[in-house]
């Protein structure tokens, strides 16, 4: 009888402990029995330093956000006047009057403290409660959601918006190590997105400082502190952690962009390690998602379990997503430019160019009716106007090698009339319009954008030096 | 050392709250028996007999109160009945035995499953801790889920139970779920506020019923969450 169950259905989303057969986390809901006041001493005004928690209107205290080994909270600087971010993590019991840990805490919030950076969340102050039971640091507070949640509500993102996520990411890292920091924990939920679609990572390297009993393993009482699913095989005990963990766990995280899903998952901790040490990458995920060859070879490399066949340093990482996403542009955009540059429309136009020379309106009539039939040949719109602005282009530039110098200045204000209105368009597209439903449009838009401005500086620049 | 065995003025009432814990915590009890070896029969009827030995001979009256936790105080009470051979032998005869307890299918298929679900630890008291944690929260849960029922809140008590039981998918934020169930994000923040706060009285209350003092609910709760998460 008592047909076994397994050993449990997952790991818990809060703590990253195994669930129970219902899919429960006890140790979450033994958590959970601590009376408030244990945690919180003081209920009315719950403070820390310089640093005072916030509370709902209800009298609790405002949560941004819990986790295996702190919670954190919206705080008020009251010396400086502004919101922040803290993090409030208990020390462990064991490590409480340990020197080693205590400074191995204080090198890292001085590292972290000392990185600036657009895409960390700055750290402002760090300490410790007078019961030498708490450490807290205060960070930038980030308006936002964090990369799981986006994930979660809008589903796997686009290969464009994942890479732009990744790159930003992967830059933050670069920053770090620049200060010797490995964050040790990064994941899609501690990645912030602002509204701007800014990337911010959060908890860099302190949490764990904390909490790691001072050896350089990932480990607390032999357990795993936080969220195992994206962390590196080395992370599991197996050997020494360096800034390539880091990278292991960003391409767990742009995995889980692309996908929705992380590359290995397992009901407990153990099945986790061996499904990464063990196990092949499930690429057909990737592929099912149309994912361009580049970057699943990227993924590949960035995932492997030998730390010596992963990217080498974050900056090599970098360089290699730019160049994905390099890829992916020319990808989608130059077959649209090529078959306008190749239509009839396009060679009448160059050639009924010279002949209009003297008529600076008709020359930008010109210009953008042949660009406009040039365009015709492709039916997607975002190709018919990256066509049309690569025709315009081309026109530009044939008038730019000289036959028409000769041209009044209003001629160049009739091109910069029309590149204007080329580029607008694609500045206002809002980011929820179909039109960019289509993947990796958006972005070929927003160089194509680009782009167009700095031929129009050239061509400017070009234009005055030559009058 | 139990607030049921202490109820001197009512020996009947209390003797049915010690009946009522010893069925809570049957699991756990029933989990180390099969730890040991035995059948899933012969574990069934030691665990009956054992609860059954406990409540006629009230061995808790002479349990050690400056140990002060019902959970050890029964697991060294267990480990005493199955040392004691002529025990076993009774009560594997079924004889003797008076069956206090009823013991129910699912009951027992659920204890069954929960004893296969740890039974790769190598340590029968943790697993044996583990157990009882499990039947701990399982039991709050229970009761507040019949409370909210009560109430005619269930369904909230279900879409907000992962804000105290965890689970795989991280919870929804708190505009995500306010609009989904058609509330505003303060009421919804103050629903997970009190469920958090029910709960918590809830499981200190019931730990309260093994322990000696208040001072020891978080002592017990430290403990348990202890063995949950060495390895």
């Amino acid at each position: 009888m008592g047909k076994p169950l397994p050993s449990g259905v997952g790991v818990c989303s809060i703590c990253g402990k195994p669930l129970n057969s219902k899919g429960d986390c006890l140790v979450c809901l033994l958590r959970t029995g601590f009376d408030e006041t244990a945690v919180e001493p003081n209920r009315a005004v719950l403070a820390f330093g310089d640093f005072e928690v916030e509370h709902h209107p209800d009298g609790s205290c405002w949560e941004l956000g819990h986790g295996a080994i702190g919670v954190t909270y919206l705080a008020a600087d009251k010396v400086l006047r502004r919101r922040v971010a803290l993090k409030v993590i208990e020390v462990p019991p064991a490590v409480r009057g340990s020197q080693a840990v205590r400074d191995r805490f204080l090198r890292e919030a001085r590292a972290a403290a000392a990185l600036r950076h657009p895409n960390v969340a700055a750290v402002f102050q760090f300490g410790t409660s007078a019961d030498a039971i708490h450490c807290y640091y205060a960070m930038e507070l980030i308006e936002g959601e964090t990369l799981a949640a986006r994930v979660r509500r809008d589903g796997p993102l686009n290969v464009k918006d994942a890479l732009k996520i990744a790159i930003q990411i992967a830059r933050a890292l670069m920053a770090a190590a620049a200060h010797d920091l490995i964050h040790r924990d990064l994941k899609p939920s501690n990645i912030m997105l602002t509204a701007e679609s800014e990337v911010k990572v959060i908890d860099f390297g302190l949490a764990k400082a904390i909490t790691d009993a001072g050896g350089e393993m990932d480990l607390t009482h032999g357990e795993f502190v936080g969220t195992p699913t994206f962390a590196s095989p080395e992370q599991f005990g197996g050997g020494p952690v360096d800034a390539r963990s880091d990278i292991y766990a960003l391409g767990g995280t742009l995995w889980f962009a692309l996908t929705g899903l992380a590359p290995h998952r397992g009901k407990t901790l153990e099945e986790i390690r061996d499904r990464k040490t063990r196990d092949g990458l499930p690429v057909a995920q990737l592929i099912a998602r149309k994912i361009p060859d580049p970057l699943v070879k990227l993924l590949r490399s960035t995932l492997a379990v030998d730390p010596a066949k992963r990217p080498a340093s974050a900056r090599e990482l970098v360089k290699a997503l730019e160049s994905c996403r390099r890829n992916l542009t020319r990808r989608v955009g130059v077959r649209a430019e090529e078959a306008a540059l190749r239509s009839e429309a396009f060679a009448r136009a160059l050639r009924n160019a010279k002949t209009c020379v003297s008529d600076p309106e008709s020359l930008g009539a010109l210009f953008d009716t042949a660009a406009k039939k040039a365009t015709a040949v492709s039916k997607k719109p975002f190709k018919q106007n990256w066509a049309y602005l690569q025709t315009m282009l081309r026109l530009i530039r044939a008038y730019n090698r000289g036959e028409y110098r000769q041209v009044s200045d209003d001629a160049l204000v009739w091109i910069t009339a029309a590149l204007n209105y080329l580029v607008d368009p694609f500045d206002l597209i809002p980011d929820n319009t179909p039109f960019l439903g289509l993947v990796d449009d958006a972005y070929v838009i927003e160089l194509v954008t680009d782009k167009t401005r700095r031929t129009l500086d050239a061509f400017m620049t070009w234009e005055t030096a030559a009058r | 050392m139990l607030a049921a065995s202490r109820s001197q003025a009512e020996p009947e009432l209390a003797g049915v709250a010690l009946a009522k814990l010893c069925q809570t915590y049957w699991a756990p009890l029933y989990g180390f028996v099969r730890s040991r070896g035995h059948t899933v029969h012969d574990a069934q009827d030691l665990t009956q007999s054992f609860f059954a030995y406990v409540l006629e001979h009230k061995v808790y009256a002479r349990a050690d109160r400056q140990k002060g936790r019902f959970r050890s105080f029964l697991l060294a009470s267990l480990k005493n009945f199955l040392a004691d051979a002529a025990d076993r032998e009774r009560t594997l005869k079924r004889g003797g035995a008076q069956i206090f307890l009823p013991l129910n299918e699912d009951q027992a298929q659920e204890a069954e499953s929960l004893f296969q679900t740890h039974s790769g630890m190598s340590n029968e008291d943790r697993l044996f801790d583990r157990s009882w944690a499990e039947a701990l929260v399982a039991n709050v849960l229970e009761r507040l889920l019949a409370d909210y029922k009560r109430e005619g809140k269930e369904h909230l008590f279900k879409e907000l139970r992962m804000f105290v039981a965890g689970g795989a998918e991280p919870p929804p934020s708190y505009a995500e779920l306010g609009h989904r169930l058609g509330i505003a994000e303060s009421t919804l923040r103050s629903h997970v506020t009190r469920l958090r706060a029910r709960y918590r009285e809830a499981l200190r209350t019931e730990v309260r019923r093994t322990v000696d003092s208040e001072a020891q609910v978080d002592q017990e709760l430290r403990e348990l969450l202890h063995a949950l998460t060495r390895t």
